[in-house]
């Protein structure tokens, strides 16, 4: 069958060809590797890029979007500053913005946030007993945006076969395809 | 090889390919060339060149892993000079790597030696390269070959042909075509050593 006429190709691979083959997969895997750790180090921030899951912040921020995060700790943090933080014990990202700072003179900071589509603050969403939040639990202040982006990483978790499927599917034809 | 009968069938039947990929016919003209080189011209094949692209992607590889494991092992701020470290060595390796192959590879698909069963002549190596543009139909086979005697002289021999001249309609390619001109561009190599002696 003329589909399956690259499994003639395969067979024909000598052993250095497929082990190059293996290592231009696993060079294309790196190179995403290496630029997400990159832009790790350049930002600051343990996740450089967040997707905006909800409605919460609108109309600045729809869900779907794609934020660019810094996370220097020169910068101090300020009411207005849209900043994107964890909750101790959770592990999704939430993108609000801060309303009140308490700074002391030794630099410790404590703040309050809520999204601006929101009635309340965020107290409700704290741990239990967690009234303010602290510089430790900011993953970034948001610096850059791309609407819409985020649509696919959102569609990908709500169906994770799908993100199988494409991974393989692109394992598959990077693998299959010989270039010299 | 391999004494078995699949691998015999494989390299015994005649090479189909989609005729209008051009990556696709390069690689079965290439392919027509080593096989005529190892199998009738008896040159054992030396992979020095392609061995070095492999190291150097391997390397790469071995660094991106070990900053992916340790960031797993030390979370972000604790692990970021180890990352700065890995993530510049990681793209210096891709120049590198890119460099190699523009430079020093330049097309070149193998290198051979012929060694003299009697051990009276020196070993004669030969190093072929191709290029065939995309969605171009010329291809520009070099052939390098060195006497042995003189380790500085090599005689170029290039042919330049459209790849029309080597696959039928179906996209088989016709091998004895390809060994035709092969064997032609070899001998006149051959001869031009001598005659430069």
């Amino acid at each position: 069958m003329e589909l399956f006429s690259f499994v003639d190709d395969l067979k024909r691979m000598d052993k250095r060809q497929a082990i190059y083959q293996i290592l231009n997969f696993g060079m294309i895997i790196s190179t995403a590797l290496m630029i997400w750790k990159g832009l790790m180090v350049v930002t600051g921030s343990e996740s450089p890029i967040v997707v905006v899951l909800s409605g919460s912040m609108e109309p600045a921020f729809f869900r779907g979007d794609l934020l660019l995060l810094t996370n220097y700790q020169e910068e101090p943090i300020r009411a207005g500053d849209i900043v994107v933080f964890r909750i101790e014990g959770r592990d999704i990202p939430i993108v609000h913005r801060v309303i009140k700072v308490h700074e002391k003179d030794d630099g410790y900071v404590k703040f309050l946030t809520k999204g601006d589509n929101n009635q309340v603050d965020d107290r409700g969403l704290y741990s239990p007993g967690q009234l303010w939040l602290e510089k430790k639990d900011v993953i970034g202040r948001a610096r850059g945006f791309l609407p819409y982006i985020g649509m696919v990483t959102i569609l990908m978790n709500d169906h994770p076969q799908l993100k199988y499927l494409v991974l393989a599917l692109l394992g598959f034809f990077v693998l299959i395809h010989r270039e010299n | 090889m391999s004494n078995t009968v699949t691998t015999n069938d494989i390299s015994e039947k005649p090479v189909k390919v989609e005729k209008w990929e051009t990556d696709a016919l390069k690689n079965a003209l290439d392919d027509a060339c080593k096989k005529y080189f190892k199998e009738t011209l008896n040159f054992t094949e030396d992979y020095k060149l392609m061995d070095g692209r492999l190291y150097i992607s391997f390397i790469a590889c071995l660094f991106s892993g070990f900053a992916l494991i340790y960031d797993w092992l030390n979370p972000f701020p604790k692990s970021r000079s180890i990352l700065i470290i890995c993530v510049i060595t990681y793209f210096i390796l891709m120049s590198i790597l890119t460099i190699y192959m523009k430079f020093i590879e330049e097309g070149k698909f193998y290198a051979g030696k012929l060694v003299d069963k009697t051990g009276v002549d020196p070993i004669s190596c030969c190093t072929i390269s191709s290029r065939l543009k995309k969605y171009d139909d010329k291809y520009n086979l070099t052939l390098e070959y060195n006497d042995g005697t003189d380790k500085t002289t090599n005689s170029v021999q290039t042919i330049s042909k459209s790849v029309g001249n080597y696959f039928d309609e179906n996209g088989v390619l016709c091998y004895d075509r390809v060994t035709n001109d092969l064997k032609k561009i070899y001998d006149q190599a051959r001869l031009n050593t001598r005659k430069v002696k």
